[in-house]
């Protein structure tokens, strides 16, 4: 295996930033005693750097830091903590059919505690997760989204989401006539 | 201020899609699809809909249908449209169960357009059963949820039957035994789709086990080859003989599905023959006394090692007794089987006929000998003493009480019969008011099914000219006793209320209150009272046979019908609700209520629900849900 060779694996946000995915919280506690392959691991969460990584080659990269021109560092570094914290999980299947019968808007407990930051970031970290391709970190962004719009009326959540109603009162009372489930017709 | 969010503006619709795909359906037709114009295009995408007709529903009346578009092409299907159309029915059928549990006019009519629902209704009652215990009419949604699945499951299962006759559209050999598994299916998943299914991938599992050239082989060396796999790899090597009995035995859906996969040789070989037929073996059941076997015809104009006969439609014939080896029967020993039977001294003084050891019989025999065999162990059941323990195996099944499903299966039994023996027969009426009886007692929510299959059957018995002229009165007429139903149904209920206080000193004890009898000690629930005499009591109930003046009476007593009784002027009289039971008698010097709900029996809880809304643990009673009989207590 080659991650033997790979020291350590640094990534660069769009500010600047160069993140050693070895060095983010928790893990900078004992980072000496952390194995190298740990750091693969952890980026690995995410299916854009892994197919980079394969692509170029350890040699390839050597040292230097992988440009992440879409994210900045306050949520680059949320995203690797969520990465080190999942990175002993099974790899999900790829099969998007196999989930079709289940349905859950449950979140694990971890989870739920670190989704719980400002509106911005939860946004921000969804993005991010769907342009570094971590699956998983995306359905529980989406789940939480999804979770502040049950049982919210039209108001309430275009008040959460400061969206404008670009309805006419006609529109609106046609889609609700649509929607109506009250009885067998 | 303008809005600097990312949020929904850097989201593009897949984005969007995903999170909306984990809304609930209603929260989605209710808010999101209002909230702007760009929510609406998105809440509406096919995929998120198609998703929640799968989420939403598990059960479908058109479920081959369903999985069909499910598994095909999206494009030909408006997913939100069926989403909306099924939810739309689940409102109805809530609105007509609400109706059930709100007063006892009328039942029978929403039974009935409940149960027309079929599968679409079964999902909502799924749901009722598993109402939860601190629910304010718990007992009431799991009693009548499970009463009327349990009549859908009957009248599926009494479909399937109406056409054992039919030589057009007759149903398949596994489908006419799984509708026996129906009537004590509640809600486990063996029903008869799960039953066909199965049956299906037994078929694909063994023919992944052949060769490529499975094709060339002979009927012989194939069917040979499924009796050996079906012995050895999966298991089914009938029941132990102790075990015979057994209601589950009978049960082609429990054999399948149960591990051990007990069954009757009767069913062994309808297991055989069921999988046979799928992988295109014509293969049938041969109806011979004392044990049935399995036939495998050849094709036309050719031997069953595939060599031709002299003529182009005879046929050559082979036999199988899974239930006892995957060997071959030879024709000499099938023969000797009828010798010996003959010379056992059964009750048939002469030889039995050929044809019923080496022809294929006609489905409806077949579903006459189940039928047998159940009733054989009906009456085992039947013989031993209430307590005894050797019950509890002959009656174990996976879900329902043991004695509710005892009485369940005779009532199957009986059906069969009538749909089984062709109405032209002379004899068809010969259960006829032992069925009548039962259904009108036990299962009066099945009316819409004796309506839709039975009645036409009884007028054209009755119109035979050799019938013509005769009067039929009471249990042997199908449509009197719908009728008389359907007049209880409507009757508007008599109020009894404590007036005076007279009433409240001489009815002593309310509606609800749990005793246990002084002489008999069973453990009953007070569910009407008269004060004074017997005329109020509500009709129809039981009287006990120790307490029936006159006449001669039958298990639970006789019964009150319409007619009102006078009589016992001097004392307090109640009905209750016992195990097996719904209105007994009673007089109130027999009463001793109890307080400790350790002593109730399981099954009381279960039936309490038709009177009951739920049990309140600290006062030992259960709470009314007959105010309006009786809205004082």
């Amino acid at each position: 295996m080659s991650d033997a060779k790979l020291q350590k694996i640094l990534l660069q946000s769009n500010d600047g930033v160069t993140i050693d995915v070895g060095k983010s919280p928790p893990l900078d506690i004992g980072f000496w005693r952390t194995p190298p392959s740990l750091y693969r691991a952890v980026a690995e969460r995410s299916v854009l750097i892994r197919n980079m990584l394969e692509d170029l080659g350890d040699e390839g990269i050597g040292n230097q830091a992988i440009p992440i021109p879409n994210v900045n560092e306050a949520v680059l570094k949320k995203v690797i903590e969520w990465c080190d914290h999942h990175r002993n999980d099974p790899v999900q299947p790829a099969d998007e059919e196999a989930d079709t019968r289940k349905k859950t808007t449950d979140i694990e407990e971890w989870d739920q505690k670190f989704m719980q930051v400002d509106q911005e970031m939860l946004f921000e970290v969804i993005l991010a997760a769907n342009y570094l391709d971590i699956k998983p970190l995306l359905d529980v962004g989406c789940k939480t989204v999804a979770n502040m719009i049950k049982g919210k009326s039209p108001e309430e959540i275009r008040k959460t989401f400061n969206i404008t109603n670009d309805f006419t009162p006609e529109e609106e009372e046609h889609i609700r006539r649509e929607n109506e489930w009250a009885e067998d017709r | 201020m303008a809005s600097t969010s990312v949020f929904p503006r850097e989201f593009g619709d897949e984005l969007l899609l995903h999170i909306f795909a984990d809304v609930a359906p209603e929260d989605n037709l209710r808010s999101l699809q209002l909230v702007c114009k760009k929510f609406y295009t998105v809440a509406n995408d096919q995929t998120i809909w198609k998703r929640n007709c799968c989420t939403s529903f598990r059960y479908w009346q058109d479920e081959s249908w369903f999985h069909d578009k499910v598994a095909g092409d999206k494009a030909d299907v408006d997913w939100k449209d069926l989403w909306l159309r099924r939810r739309r029915r689940n409102a109805h059928i809530a609105r007509l169960f609400d109706g059930i549990l709100e007063t006892k006019v009328r039942r029978l009519d929403r039974f009935r357009d409940i149960c027309e629902y079929g599968y679409d209704a079964k999902d909502f009652l799924l749901e009722q059963i598993q109402t939860l215990d601190d629910a304010e009419d718990v007992l009431a949604r799991r009693y009548f949820g499970m009463t009327i699945l349990d009549s859908l499951h009957r009248g599926m299962a009494v479909e399937v039957w109406s056409r054992l006759q039919d030589p057009v559209n007759p149903p398949s050999l596994d489908r006419a035994f799984g509708a026996f598994d129906m009537f004590v299916l509640h809600d486990q998943p063996q029903d008869l789709d799960y039953i066909d299914r199965w049956f299906n991938e037994a078929a694909d599992r063994f023919r992944a086990t052949q060769q490529e050239d499975w094709h060339h082989m002979s009927t012989r060396s194939k069917a040979l080859a499924l009796a050996r796999w079906l012995r050895t790899q999966e298991g089914f090597e009938g029941s132990n003989s102790d075990a015979y009995r057994n209601f589950r035995n009978c049960l082609i859906g429990h054999a399948i599905s149960d591990p051990e996969h007990p069954s009757l040789p009767l069913v062994s070989s309808a297991i055989f023959a069921s999988v046979a037929t799928r992988l295109g073996l014509d293969a049938a059941c041969c109806n011979a006394p004392i044990h049935v076997h399995a036939v495998v015809s050849s094709p036309p104009g050719l031997d069953l090692d595939g060599n031709p006969l002299p003529t182009p439609d005879s046929v050559d014939r082979m036999y199988l007794d899974l239930y006892n080896s995957p060997q071959e029967i030879r024709h000499d020993d099938l023969d000797r089987r009828r010798q010996a039977y003959a010379t056992a001294g059964h009750n048939h003084p002469s030889l039995p006929p050929t044809s019923a050891f080496f022809d294929p019989a006609p489905l409806h025999a077949l579903v006459e000998r189940m039928a047998n065999n159940l009733k054989t162990s009906y009456s085992s059941v039947k013989r031993l003493p209430e307590d005894s323990l050797a019950i509890h195996p002959l009656t174990a099944l996976r879900a329902g009480d043991p004695e509710l499903n005892t009485e369940s299966l005779l009532y199957a039994v009986l059906w069969a019969h009538l749909l089984s023996t062709p109405p032209t027969s002379p004899e068809w009426d010969d259960g006829l008011d032992f069925f009548l009886n039962r259904f009108a007692l036990q299962y009066p929510e099945d009316a819409w099914i004796v309506t839709r299959h039975l009645a036409p059957i009884y007028d054209s018995f009755v119109s035979a000219p050799e019938r013509r002229g005769r009067h039929r009165v009471g249990w042997e007429n199908v449509r009197e006793i719908l009728k008389m139903l359907g007049n209880l149904d409507a009757r508007t209920p008599v109020l009894s209320r404590r007036y005076t206080r007279e009433i409240h000193e001489r009815v002593r004890y309310k509606i609800g209150q749990v005793f246990r009898h002084r002489r008999y000690g069973y453990v009953g629930v007070i569910n009407g009272w008269a004060a004074p005499g017997l005329a109020s009591l509500p009709t129809p109930h039981y009287v006990p046979p120790e307490e029936a003046g006159e006449g001669t009476a039958v298990g639970n007593g006789e019964w009150e019908g319409t007619s009102f009784r006078r009589g016992g002027e001097g004392n307090t009289y109640y009905t209750c609700l016992r195990p097996n039971c719904d209105r007994l008698r009673l007089a109130q010097e027999t009463i001793e209520i109890i307080t400790d709900p350790g002593l109730i029996p399981q099954q009381l809880f279960f039936l309490a629900g038709k009177f009951f809304k739920r049990f309140d643990r600290e006062t030992c009673t259960f709470v009314s849900n007959i105010t309006e009989f009786y809205p004082d207590d």
